[in-house]
C-alpha cells in the first residue's frame, strides 16, 4: 500500500468510512447469512461456498446444470401464481423497477440495471399489470391491529425464533441478518399471517421456515412487522376491523371473592375462540388459573335480559363494564344469574372464569327476562372480537388490472427470464443461456462482471460473493464427484441457516448479544443458558436416532424443550433430505440400534435410579407427562424415542463432556456409582437399566416422590399441640404466619400489615410448596369454611371517625405497624405483637369450641398514650345489623365485642360497605372479639 | 476435584518399591447420623456454646441433637422450634438464638428452659419479598462492626418477581435497635457467609446471570460484587451505592472497577465443574490441629458436588485472595452448611432439594473425622513477584519436586457477563521455569514465565510424592491471583 502522507490519512479514513457507511445502509448485496458463518480463509472454503451460493442465487436456473452434479442445489423462487393477492401492485412496481434499493439482500437481481428509465418503466408497468393479475389485487386486511397485538407480536418475533435470521427490529439494523424489507408498502395482515402460518406454499425451498405459529401469533406478529400501516393516514379512513368470536387471555392467578384486577396483570397466553369454553387455543394448566373472554355482543333487540353462569369454580359477567354475574368464590359447579336492559346494538362484553383447584367447568347462559329455566347457550354468531384498527398498506393506490397490459407483461416474463426462476405453468421461459460448464466466466460484462450487460441480471454480488461463485465455477468437473457426508452437512447448515441457533463444530450458534438478549426460557425458569439456546448439533447423528431425526424435522412431537421460547422451525421434510440422509455417516451412527437388553428387573431398578430414593432424576426432569418436582426439564419418557442407548450412556457418565455448562450432574464421577450394591455397584449396568425402564416410555410406572396434581403431599396437621409455621399464603402474603390449632381451626396472620386475615375450620395446610424444592407457590387452606377478616391493618390511627380506613400495597407495607414477634405461652398458643407508634398491640386468637364447629376468639391487650385517635376495625361487610348490645350480624356472620371499658362501636359507610370500628379508651385496654360465621 | 485411586502408580513409585494407594477416606473418615425418619433437610447448623449441636432445616424445623458425638447410630433429633420459614443460619449471641428466616432477621428463646422454644421475636424485616423461591437469605454472622451480618438472595425470573428491594445485598443489622445498615451491593445467590478468625466477613456466591463463575468474596463496606439487581435499591442505600452505575454486559471483571471503583474481586474463584458447581457453607478450622494438618484454613461445601473444598487465603495489597484445593468428595448428599463439633469432627448438614446433585441420598447429616494419619497435600500456596511458593504437609522427594517438568498449568480470568455461568476466558498456559526446593523439603519456590493479575493460575502436578514415595492426595490447585505481590514478603 502506498504510503499516505498524513495530511490526508483524516480524508483517507473519512472516505473509507463513507463507502462503509452508505453500502452498509443499502446493503445491496444479497444476504444468505448461512455462508457468512462458514470459514473464508481457504480456496476450498471459497469453492463451498461458492457451491451454495450457485443454488441460492438461482444460478442454475438459467445455467443448467449437468443433471448429475449433485454438488449443486438449487433453491427456487418464489411461487408467483397468486402474488396479486398477497402483493400490493406498488410494492410490485418499486420491487422489480429496483430489487436492491426496495428490499435490500433480496436474492432477486436487478433485471433493469441497464435499462433506460422510460424503457424500463414501460416493461415494469406491463409486468405489475401481470402478476397482479395473478389473483389480485390484494383484498383489504379484514384483521386489523391493536396495542396488544403489536406488543405481543413484537415479543413473538423477538423470541420464537424470527430475531435469529432477521435480526432484531428494535434497533439499529445489523447487515448480517436478513433483511425484511419494506413489508408495510407490501402486503396486508391478512396475506402476511397466511403466509407466516405457511410460507412453503409459497416458498417451497424451505429458506423461510415455519415457527408452528397458531393463527393469532403469525397474526400478532404480521401486525407488529406492519406497524407502520396503523400510522398510514389511510387507515384512519378504513372501517373498523372486526372478526367474529371473543378473545381469550389466559392468566396463571386464582381469583376467590374478588375479581383480578387486570389491569395490573399480565396475561400468560392469550388467543381467540368461537366460543366460551374452557377449551382455549394454546397450553393451559388444570388449577390455579384464570380466563377472561373479552369482545362485543350484539343485541338485535331492546328487552330486559337475564344471564347466568354455572362453573366451578367462580366467575363473573360483565356487560359494559358492570357486573351483570357475580358468581365470585371457590365453589362447585354453581349456577348465578343477573338481569339487565339491553338496548339493541353493540354492548362491550366480558366474562372472567377462574379454577382454584379440582375440576372445573363453566356454561353461560341467556334468555330474556320474562323467560323461564336457566336460558340457552348464547349462540357464538352474537360474538365479536375487535380486530382492531384497520392497517392498510402503506400508499395504497386504487388499481385495475388492465388485461390487455396483463397479457403483454406475461410474454415479457417469459422473454426476460423472470419465467426461468418463478416458475408458473402457462408461462414457461422463452430460452436458456448456456450451460452451467460452459460459462465464460472471465467474460468482462458478464454476470461476474463488474460490468453487466443490459439484459443481464445484476445481483449486487459482493467481491467475496464473486470470488467465491468464480472459485467454484472453475471447479465444475468437480460438481458430479461424490461429497463427504461431513461436507454435505455443512452446506445444509448454512444453506438453511441453522447456524443462527445452533452451532456444530465450533461454527455457528447465537451471537453473544442475540444470545443475552433475545433466546430465553418460558417464564425465566432457572435453567440456565442450556435453557435458552439450542441445543448443539455436534454429534448430533450420533445422539439421536435417525427416526428422531426424521420427526424432529417435520413435526413437533419430539420438540421436547417446551421451556425454550425458540422454537425448532420446520423447513420442509423434503428440503433437507441431504441432512437426514447424511447426518447419521457424518456422526458414526453404527451404534444406533444396538440396544440393552430389557429385562423387567433392569426396568424395576431403573425406577427406583429415577426416582426421588435413587438418583432424584425427577427433581429437574419431568417424566411421562408428570410434572418434575422443582425445574421443568426434558420429559424422560421422550428419551427412548430420542436418544441412542449408546450416547445415554456416555452422557449419563459424563454430562460436561458434551456441555461444558450442563447443570445435568454426574451421577459417577469417575465412573464410580453412588449406589455400590446396586448391580455390583457398575456404572453401566446401572445405566443399562435406567434405559430399560425409560424404554417403557408412557407405560412406564412413575418413580417414587413425583407429586401428582391435587395430591396433598405434606399436610401438616396439629395434634397435641398448635403449630405455629411461617410461610407464603394467598390473599395474606409473603409474610403469613399460619396457626394450626388441634380443634380444627386455623387462623392466618399476616405480619406484613399487621392483622389477622383468615380463619378457616377443617384440615391446617398443605406444605408441599416447599416439599417440591421451590418455594413460589401462595399457598390456600387445607380446609373449608374460609372467614376473610378485612383488608388492610387490624388498628390504625384516624385524625376522626369518618377517615378512610388505610388501604396497604407493597410500598406502605408499614402501615399497619412493626412486626415485633410471638409468644408461644403454656398452651403452646402463640400471642402476635406489634408496635403501631407508641402502641403496643398484643393478639390472640383462639378457638372457642360450640355445638356446630369451633368459632374464633381474638383477645387483644393493647398499650398506648391515649388520644382518641387509635380504632379498631372489628368488621366489614355488605350489610351490618345491630343484634342487641355489642353484637352485630354482619353478612353471614356474627360478631360480639366486649372488653375492659365499654365498648362503642361506630357503624359508617364506605364505598358501599359497613364498617364496625371500635375507639381505644384508655392507657391500657383490652379487647374481645368472638367471630361466629 | 476428582478423586484419584493411584494403583500400581507412577514409575517413580514403582521404582522406590512401594505401590502407594491413595484415598481420601484413608485420612478422613465419614459417619452418618440416622436421619431415615425425619426430614433433615439441613439449612443451618451452629455449635451452641454448651457444646450442643443445633440444626435448622429447609422445611421450618430446628433440632438440637442429642449424642451428637461419639457412636453415630446413637444419635437423635429433638425438636426445638418449628415452622420458621427456610432458616438458613443459625447464630447464638446475647443468650439468644438468631436465626435469618425468608421475612426476617429473628431472634428465638426457650425461657422456661422446657427445652422448646417460646419466643420469637422480629429483630428486623426491612426487606421486601415478593414470593418467588429463590428469595433465600442466609445468616447471620457477627461482623466486624459487632452487628449481624445477613445475606440476601436475589429473585429469580420475570414479572411478578424482580422488583422487590433489599434482594441481592449484604447487611448489617444492629440486633438491638434492628436497625438495618447496608453494606455491599451486588451478590446474586449468596448461599454461605461467615466470619473469619481474623473478624472479617466472607461469603460464597453461586454461579449464574452476572456471575461466569462461583466464588469467595470478601465483604466490605460501600462493596459492589457485580450482579445489577441489587442497584434497583441503591438510591434507598445512599452513598456509595447511588453512584454505582448499571454494569455492562461482556466487560472482563479485571476491569470492572473501571465502571465502578468499589468493584470488589473475588477471593478465589471455583471453576465450574472442575470445583463444585454450587458452593454453601463454609467454615474456617479453628481446631487448632484437631482436624488434622489444615488448622486456620477454610473450608467450602458444595451443594452439587457433595464435596468439601479446602482454601487457603492470603492478603495482597490490600486484597484477600487465594486458592481452592480438592479436599473430600462422596458424601450421600449435596452439602448446604458445614461446622465443627465439639470434638473437633466436621459435621455435615445436606439437602439437594430443587437441584440436582451427587450422591444417593436427598438430605442428612455426616460427620467427617480426621483418621490421625497425614495426608500428604499442598498445604499451602503463597504468591511471589514472579510466582508461587508451595508449602507441603510433609516433606517432598526433592528430585521431583525440583523437576520442573512435574509442573504445568494454565491461567484464564472471567467476564461480567448477563448470560448464565460462562467460560473460562482468555486461556493460556504458563510455564515453570525454576523449581527451588527447600532444605527441609517442606516447601518449593516456583518461577513462573508469565503471572496475570486478576486470572485465575491452575496447577496440575505430577509425579510428585514425599520423601516415603506417597503420591500427593490432590494433584490440583486453582489460585485466584488477583494481586501480584510486588515485594517478597515472609
Amino acid at each position: 500500500m502506498p504510503k499516505i502522507p498524513d495530511a490526508f490519512s483524516g480524508l483517507w479514513i473519512a472516505g473509507i468510512t463513507s463507502t462503509i457507511l452508505c453500502s452498509s445502509l443499502l446493503n445491496a448485496a444479497p444476504v444468505i447469512p448461512g455462508v457468512d458463518r462458514l470459514p473464508s480463509s481457504s480456496h476450498a472454503d471459497d469453492v463451498l461456498a461458492g457451491e451454495i451460493l450457485l443454488g441460492e442465487l438461482n444460478c442454475t436456473q438459467c445455467h443448467d446444470a449437468d443433471a448429475a452434479a449433485t454438488r449443486i442445489w438449487t433453491k427456487t423462487a418464489p411461487d408467483l401464481a397468486k402474488v396479486g393477492s398477497r402483493v400490493t401492485p406498488h410494492y410490485l412496481r418499486k420491487f422489480i423497477t429496483n430489487p436492491h434499493a426496495t428490499k435490500s439482500g433480496t436474492t432477486m437481481p436487478n433485471i433493469f440495471h441497464a435499462s433506460e428509465a422510460g424503457a424500463r418503466d414501460g416493461a415494469v408497468d406491463y409486468l405489475t399489470h401481470f402478476l397482479t393479475s395473478l389473483g389480485g389485487p390484494i383484498a383489504p386486511s379484514e384483521a386489523g391491529g391493536t396495542d396488544k397485538a403489536l406488543a405481543w407480536g413484537k415479543e413473538l418475533f423477538h423470541s420464537v425464533g424470527c430475531v435469529a435470521c432477521h435480526g432484531p427490529q428494535d434497533g439499529p439494523k445489523n447487515p448480517e441478518f436478513k433483511p425484511l424489507g419494506d413489508l408495510a408498502t407490501k402486503t396486508t395482515v391478512d396475506a402476511l399471517t397466511s403466509f407466516l402460518k405457511n410460507p412453503h406454499e409459497t416458498r417451497a425451498s424451505g429458506r423461510m421456515p415455519s415457527l408452528w405459529l397458531s393463527d393469532d401469533e403469525a397474526r400478532a406478529i404480521s401486525v407488529f412487522l406492519l406497524r407502520d400501516q396503523l400510522d398510514n393516514p389511510q387507515s384512519k379512513e378504513a372501517p373498523p376491523a372486526a372478526q367474529p368470536g371473543l378473545n381469550v387471555e389466559y392468566y396463571e392467578v386464582a381469583g376467590s371473592n374478588k375479581m383480578p384486577d387486570f389491569s395490573s396483570l399480565k396475561p400468560v397466553n392469550q388467543g381467540a375462540v368461537e366460543r366460551i369454553s374452557l377449551e382455549v387455543p394454546f397450553k393451559r394448566r388444570n388449577n390455579n388459573y384464570t380466563l377472561r373472554f373479552t369482545g362485543q355482543i350484539r343485541i338485535d333487540a331492546t328487552d330486559d335480559y337475564t344471564f347466568a353462569t354455572q362453573s366451578d369454580d367462580g366467575s363473573w359477567l360483565l356487560i359494559d363494564d358492570q357486573i351483570v354475574v357475580d358468581n365470585s368464590g371457590i365453589h362447585g359447579m354453581q349456577m348465578r344469574r343477573g338481569d339487565l336492559n339491553l338496548k339493541a346494538g353493540s354492548h362491550k362484553f366480558e366474562l372472567v372464569y377462574f379454577n382454584a383447584g379440582a375440576g372445573g367447568d363453566l356454561r353461560v347462559f341467556w334468555r330474556k327476562k320474562s323467560g323461564r329455566g336457566r336460558g340457552s347457550v348464547i349462540p357464538s354468531n352474537i360474538f365479536t372480537r375487535s380486530g382492531g384498527n384497520p392497517m392498510v398498506p402503506l400508499n395504497t393506490a386504487p388499481f385495475t388490472v388492465d388485461s390487455g397490459k396483463a397479457r403483454v407483461g406475461k410474454r415479457m416474463f417469459q422473454a426476460m427470464r423472470c419465467a426461468s426462476c418463478h416458475d408458473l405453468e402457462d408461462a414457461r421461459p422463452l430460452s436458456l443461456s448456456k450451460p452451467l460448464v460452459a460459462l465464460n466466466i472471465d467474460s468482462p460484462d458478464g454476470c461476474l462482471s463488474t460490468n453487466i450487460k443490459k439484459g443481464l441480471p445484476d445481483y449486487q454480488l459482493t467481491a467475496t460473493q464473486r470470488r467465491q461463485l468464480i472459485a467454484a465455477l472453475r471447479n465444475t468437473d468437480t460438481f458430479t464427484q461424490k461429497e463427504t457426508p461431513q461436507r454435505q452437512i455443512t452446506k445444509t447448515l448454512a444453506t438453511f441457516n441453522c447456524y443462527a441457533c445452533h452451532e456444530r463444530d465450533g461454527i455457528g450458534g447465537p451471537n453473544d448479544e442475540i444470545a443475552a438478549n433475545y433466546f430465553a426460557t418460558v417464564g425465566d425458569i432457572d435453567l440456565g443458558e442450556e435453557g435458552k439456546i439450542p441445543p448443539t448439533l455436534s454429534k448430533v447423528g450420533a445422539k439421536l436416532k435417525t427416526s428422531a431425526i426424521h420427526s424432529i424435522l417435520s413435526s413437533q412431537k419430539l420438540h421436547v424443550r417446551h421451556y425454550m421460547k425458540t422454537r425448532m422451525p420446520n423447513f420442509g421434510r423434503e428440503n433437507l433430505k441431504a441432512f437426514t440422509d447424511h447426518i447419521g455417516a457424518a456422526d458414526d451412527h453404527s451404534q444406533e440400534d444396538i440396544n440393552p437388553t430389557f429385562t423387567e428387573a433392569d426396568a424395576k431398578i431403573g425406577r427406583k435410579f429415577i426416582g426421588t430414593t435413587g438418583l432424584a432424576c425427577i427433581t429437574c426432569h419431568q417424566i411421562a407427562g408428570q410434572d418434575a418436582l422443582a425445574i421443568q426439564g426434558i420429559d424422560l419418557a421422550t428419551v427412548f424415542d430420542r436418544v441412542n442407548p449408546s450416547w445415554f450412556e456416555a452422557f449419563l457418565l459424563n454430562p460436561a463432556n458434551f456441555n461444558r455448562d450442563t447443570r445435568m450432574p454426574q451421577f459417577w464421577p469417575d465412573g464410580e456409582s453412588p449406589f455400590e450394591t446396586i448391580l455390583e455397584g457398575d456404572a453401566k449396568k446401572q445405566i443399562s437399566a435406567i434405559w430399560s425402564y425409560l424404554s417403557l416410555k408412557n407405560s412406564l410406572q412413575l418413580p417414587e416422590g413425583i407429586t401428582l396434581p391435587g395430591d396433598v403431599a405434606m399436610e401438616i396437621t396439629p395434634t397435641a399441640q398448635p403449630i405455629v409455621h411461617r410461610t407464603f399464603m394467598e390473599d395474606v402474603g409473603p409474610r403469613a404466619i399460619l396457626t394450626g390449632f388441634p380443634e380444627k381451626l386455623s387462623t392466618a396472620f399476616d405480619a406484613n400489615v399487621m392483622r389477622l386475615a383468615k380463619a378457616w375450620r377443617g384440615r391446617f395446610f398443605d406444605h408441599s410448596g416447599v416439599e417440591s424444592g421451590r418455594t413460589d407457590r401462595f399457598l390456600t387452606p387445607l380446609g373449608q369454611d374460609v372467614f376473610d377478616l378485612p383488608a388492610g391493618p387490624a388498628f390504625a390511627r384516624l385524625v376522626n371517625n369518618q377517615s378512610p380506613w388505610p388501604s396497604v400495597d407493597k410500598s406502605s407495607r408499614d402501615t399497619g405497624g412493626k412486626f415485633l414477634g410471638y409468644q408461644l405461652g403454656d398452651d403452646r398458643r402463640p400471642t402476635f405483637r406489634y408496635r403501631l407508634g407508641n402502641a403496643i398491640i398484643e393478639e390472640k386468637p383462639e378457638p372457642i369450641l360450640r355445638p356446630g364447629g369451633a368459632i374464633l376468639k381474638r383477645s387483644f391487650g393493647i398499650t398506648h398514650n391515649t388520644d382518641g385517635t387509635l380504632y379498631f376495625l372489628a368488621a366489614q361487610g355488605k350489610t351490618v345489623r345491630e343484634q342487641g348490645g355489642t353484637s352485630f350480624q354482619v353478612d353471614d356472620a356474627i360478631i360480639h365485642l366486649s372488653g375492659s371499658s365499654p365498648i362503642r362501636p361506630i357503624i359508617r359507610t364506605v364505598d358501599g360497605q359497613q364498617q364496625i370500628l371500635v375507639p381505644i379508651e384508655g392507657k391500657t385496654a383490652s379487647l374481645t372479639q368472638t367471630i361466629e360465621w | 476435584m476428582h478423586l484419584k485411586t493411584y494403583t500400581a502408580l507412577l514409575l517413580a513409585s514403582l521404582t522406590v518399591g512401594s505401590a502407594a494407594t491413595v484415598d481420601e477416606s484413608d485420612y478422613y473418615r465419614i459417619d452418618t447420623l440416622p436421619t431415615e425418619d425425619l426430614k433433615m433437610e439441613v439449612g443451618a447448623m451452629m455449635l451452641r456454646q454448651d457444646g450442643r449441636m443445633m440444626v435448622g432445616t429447609r422445611t421450618g424445623e430446628i433440632y438440637i441433637i442429642e449424642n451428637a458425638y461419639g457412636d453415630p447410630s446413637k444419635a437423635s433429633f429433638k425438636l426445638w422450634a418449628r415452622g420458621i420459614a427456610q432458616p438458613l443460619g443459625l447464630l447464638e449471641h446475647g443468650g439468644w438464638v438468631y436465626t435469618a428466616q425468608r421475612g426476617e432477621l429473628s431472634r428465638l428463646k426457650d425461657v422456661d428452659g422446657d427445652g422448646q422454644c417460646d419466643i420469637f421475636e422480629n429483630v428486623c424485616d426491612d426487606w421486601e419479598i415478593s414470593g418467588n423461591y429463590h428469595e433465600y437469605n442466609f445468616g447471620p454472622r457477627l461482623g466486624p462492626n459487632g452487628e449481624l451480618w445477613v445475606t440476601t438472595n436475589k429473585p429469580f425470573g420475570g414479572e411478578p418477581y424482580g422488583r422487590a428491594d433489599w434482594r441481592g445485598w449484604a447487611v448489617s443489622i444492629n440486633p438491638e435497635t434492628g436497625k438495618m445498615t447496608p453494606i455491599s451491593a451486588g451478590l446474586r445467590s449468596p448461599a454461605g457467609v461467615e466470619d473469619s478468625p481474623w473478624g472479617d466477613v466472607f461469603y460464597t456466591d453461586n454461579q449464574g446471570e452476572w456471575c461466569n463463575a462461583s466464588k469467595l468474596s470478601h465483604l466490605e463496606l460501600g462493596d459492589y460484587h457485580g450482579h445489577p439487581h441489587g442497584l434497583i435499591t441503591k438510591d434507598k442505600a445512599g452513598a456509595p451505592f447511588n453512584e454505582f452505575p448499571q454494569p455492562v454486559s461482556g466487560t472482563w471483571m479485571k476491569d470492572m472497577h473501571l465502571q465502578n471503583p468499589n468493584f470488589k474481586m473475588p477471593a478465589v474463584w471455583f471453576p465450574y465443574d472442575k470445583m463444585g458447581k454450587s458452593p454453601s457453607g463454609l467454615k474456617w478450622d479453628k481446631t487448632d490441629g484437631g482436624f488434622g494438618p489444615f488448622a486456620e484454613q477454610l473450608f467450602v461445601a458444595d451443594q452439587h458436588h457433595a464435596s468439601v473444598m479446602r482454601v487457603v487465603l492470603e492478603e495482597v495489597d490490600g486484597h484477600w485472595q487465594g486458592a481452592c484445593i480438592p479436599f473430600r468428595e462422596k458424601f450421600q448428599c449435596g452439602i448446604i452448611r458445614i461446622c465443627f463439633g465439639k470434638d473437633d469432627s466436621l459435621f455435615i448438614g445436606q439437602s439437594n432439594a430443587g437441584w440436582g446433585g451427587r450422591g444417593n441420598k436427598n438430605w442428612g447429616v455426616q460427620r467427617l473425622h480426621w483418621t490421625g494419619k497425614t495426608p500428604f497435600e499442598v498445604h499451602s500456596i503463597k504468591a511471589r513477584p514472579d510466582g508461587f511458593q508451595l508449602t507441603f504437609t510433609q516433606a517432598v522427594d526433592p528430585a521431583k519436586a525440583g523437576d520442573i517438568a512435574n509442573y504445568s498449568g494454565e491461567s484464564y480470568t472471567y467476564k461480567l457477563e448477563s448470560r448464565y455461568g460462562g467460560p473460562e476466558g482468555d486461556k493460556k498456559k504458563f510455564t515453570v521455569t525454576s523449581a527451588q526446593v527447600a532444605a527441609d523439603g517442606m516447601s518449593v519456590i516456583l518461577q513462573i514465565d508469565e503471572l496475570r493479575a486478576g486470572y485465575v493460575h491452575e496447577f496440575k502436578f505430577q509425579n510428585l510424592s514425599n520423601q516415603d514415595g506417597t503420591p500427593l492426595l490432590h494433584e490440583e490447585l486453582y489460585y485466584t491471583l488477583v494481586n501480584i505481590p510486588k515485594n517478597l514478603t515472609l
